[in-house]
Order: structure tokens, then sequence, then C-alpha cells
């Protein structure tokens, strides 16, 4: 050691103390070029002659040159992998696909109406259905009425209508069968056709 | 490189692509803050995996005004999620084959993520960050590791702004001080 600096120590022990407790607390900032130009030159010149205080120094160096390199730290190719796996959408997409087939089928209105049939008589013939409020009772039993007449009446209505093309088709194959009959007199050819038509009934 | 914006935009819209695309560029910064703080890699590949979990959930409520504000939030999870863990494991009860005293989250020797940092060095600086206090250890992750400035580590970690610097300052010599007593080559 130089006996200068032994002298300085001897001096500051018996006076103000260790001065490295100052340079430490401005270090920091002599390493990251934020310290005052002042400061600065009274933290080197301790730094020349005090051992510890310049090993920290260099410390510090080491670690500000290195945290800033340890942000990133890659956690493996499976680790995407995992995580895709867990944000996926693709389940949701193939249930709403399914459902939207399900509702887009031609099908679906009518067993739905088939469904929604055998749930009403399902919850009427339930014990609890008595509970019902008169005015709901009498109001299913009025519409079913209403839907039975109706019903009736378009069968009624589809029968005449039958009746109807029905009598008007034998009146059409009379006439024709009388245009034909003519027709064959007026050529001769009506005998020749009866005498034929004998001859096929004779065993 | 397609911009952090224009990603986000794209997951909004549910890219599947930009999602993943969105997730490859984040997931070392989520992942190396989380095991920083918890200093266990299978702790923090859960971690950081619940992190990208709540940001796909949340993608339409975020707004974000730019990529730090973004960085921010999600390294403010990233936190947060870390912070839940490390409660979970300290109410864990101690295996009995372990004595209480030895229980800790403290992990003695390089864990596979520290072998692989890029030297010597940050495996050094690893081992003694392991060392800090819970709240040092956070302050230099996000300011000195993450490059977050004093303002965002004092919203993040809910401390005034004066606190953050003086702490950082502080904590900046206790690591020093601990990698020199790892490696007192590293003061020659």
């Amino acid at each position: 050691m130089d006996p200068r600096d032994d002298l300085v120590a001897s001096i500051l022990r018996a006076t103000s103390g260790s001065p490295c407790r100052a340079a430490e607390e401005r270090l920091p900032d002599l390493v990251d070029g934020a310290l005052d130009p002042v400061d600065a030159e009274l933290v080197r010149g301790h730094l020349v002659g005090c051992v510890p205080c310049a090993a920290l120094e260099r410390a510090l160096l080491a670690v500000a040159d290195a945290l800033p390199a340890m942000a990133e730290v890659d956690p493996g190719r499976a680790f995407t992998e995992s995580v895709l796996a867990r944000t996926s959408r693709a389940p949701r997409r193939r249930w709403a696909k399914a459902f939207q087939a399900l509702l887009l089928r031609p099908r679906f209105a009518l067993e739905g109406a088939y469904l929604g049939s055998l749930v009403l008589v399902g919850v009427m013939a339930l014990p609890g259905a008595r509970a019902l409020p008169a005015q709901a009772s009498h109001a299913v039993v009025r519409t079913a009425g209403m839907l039975d007449t109706r019903a009736l009446r378009v069968f009624a209505g589809a029968e005449q209508a039958a009746a109807k093309v029905s009598g008007r088709a034998a009146e059409l194959r009379q006439g024709a069968e009388q245009k034909i009959d003519g027709t064959l007199t007026r050529l001769g050819w009506k005998d020749a056709k009866k005498e034929t038509d004998t001859k096929k009934e004779t065993p | 490189m397609v911009e952090l914006a224009t990603l986000l935009t794209r997951c909004r819209s549910r890219d599947d692509l930009a999602w993943e695309a969105l997730v490859r560029r984040m997931q070392p910064r989520v992942y190396g803050t989380a095991l920083h703080l918890l200093r266990s890699s299978e702790d923090a590949r859960d971690v950081a995996q619940e992190v990208f979990v709540r940001l796909y959930r949340h993608l339409e409520a975020l707004e974000f005004v730019d990529e730090g504000q973004f960085v921010g939030w999600l390294l403010q999870t990233t936190r947060h999620a870390a912070v839940d863990r490390i409660r979970q494991i300290r109410s864990r009860p101690p295996r009995a084959d372990v004595p209480a005293e030895e229980a800790s989250l403290h992990d003695p020797g390089p864990s596979p993520e520290e072998a692989s940092l890029a030297g010597d060095r940050q495996a050094l600086v690893q081992r003694a960050l392991a060392q800090l206090s819970d709240l040092n250890r956070e302050i230099l992750v996000l300011k000195e590791i993450q490059g977050l400035d004093v303002k965002e580590v004092a919203e993040i970690l809910h401390i005034p702004q004066g606190t953050v610097k003086s702490r950082a300052s502080r904590a900046r010599l206790e690591l020093a001080r601990h990698v020199l007593a790892l490696d007192p080559s590293q003061g020659a």
C-alpha cells in the first residue's frame, strides 16, 4: 500500500470515519453515468485507493451488463404448443358447426313441433297439471276444440271436393263411351265387333 | 417483423396465426419474468401459461395505447400470477421428509434454465438474484431486467416512485455483493 494512502486512512479513522459508505451509495449512479461531475471525480478518487469499493464497482458493472440480457428466457417448444392447446377455439367451432347443421335440417321444424307436442302432452299428464289455473286449462281446451272443429271442417270440405271430382269423372266417362259407340255404329264396325265378342264368348 | 399493434388487432378478430405469433414473441419475456420471480422452471411455466390464457380470454376487453402499455400489462399480470403462486406454495404444508426450516423456495443448485443462460455470468447473477428479498428482486426484475421505467414499476408494485428509485440502487449494490461473495473473481 502507498504510504500516503495509509496516512489518509489513519487520518480518516481519527476524524470522519470510513468514506466507503458514501462511495458505495454513489456507485450505482457512477456506473449508470448519472452522477454529477464533481461527485463522479470524488468517487473515482476514492476507488483508486480502496480495493473493496473498486471490486464492488466492477461487480456492479458485471451485473449491469448481465441483467438486461436476462429479460428473455426460452421456455422451450412444448410451451407454445401447450398454450395454443389451452387457447384453441377448434372444439367450440366444431360444436357450433354441428348445432348449425342440426338447425338447418329440413325436418327440424317438423321434429321440433313433434317434440313440442310430446312435451305438452307430458306436462298435461303430470299430476301437478291439475294445479294449473282454471283459466289456462280453459284456454287449452278451447284451443284444442277450435283446432278439432277446424280439422273436421277441412276433412268435410275435402270429402265434398273428392265426391264432386268423382261425379264429374263418371259423367265424362259416360259421355266418352256414348261418343265412341256412335262413331262405331256410323262406321258399321259395331256389329262386326259384337260378332267377334260373341265368338270369343262361345266355347 | 409484424408490429405488435397489428398482431393485437388481428388477435382481437380471432386470427389464430396472429395469436400464435404473439405467444411466440412474448413468451420469453413472460416466462423469463416468472422464472426470475419464482426460481422454479415448473412453476414459471404454469404461471406463464396462465398469463397467456388470461390474455386470450380478455383480448376484446383490453385496450392498449401503445406497445409499452401492453408489455406493462403483461408483466404486471405475470407478477400477480407469480405472487399468487408464491402464496400458494408457502401455504402448502412442508413434506414430511423435509424439515420445516429447510422448506423454502431457494434452490441452491443451478436449474436447467440457469445452465442454458447465455453465459456463466448470467448464471451467477441468477443465483445471486435468488438471495435478494422479494421486493428487491421484483424491482430488479421489472426495472433492470425487463427495462420498465420507474413510474411503471411503481404502478405495478403499488409503491411510491421514490421508493422504487432508492430501492433499485440498494438492490443493485446488494446483488453485486452477492455476486462477489459467490465469485470473488468478478471484482478483480
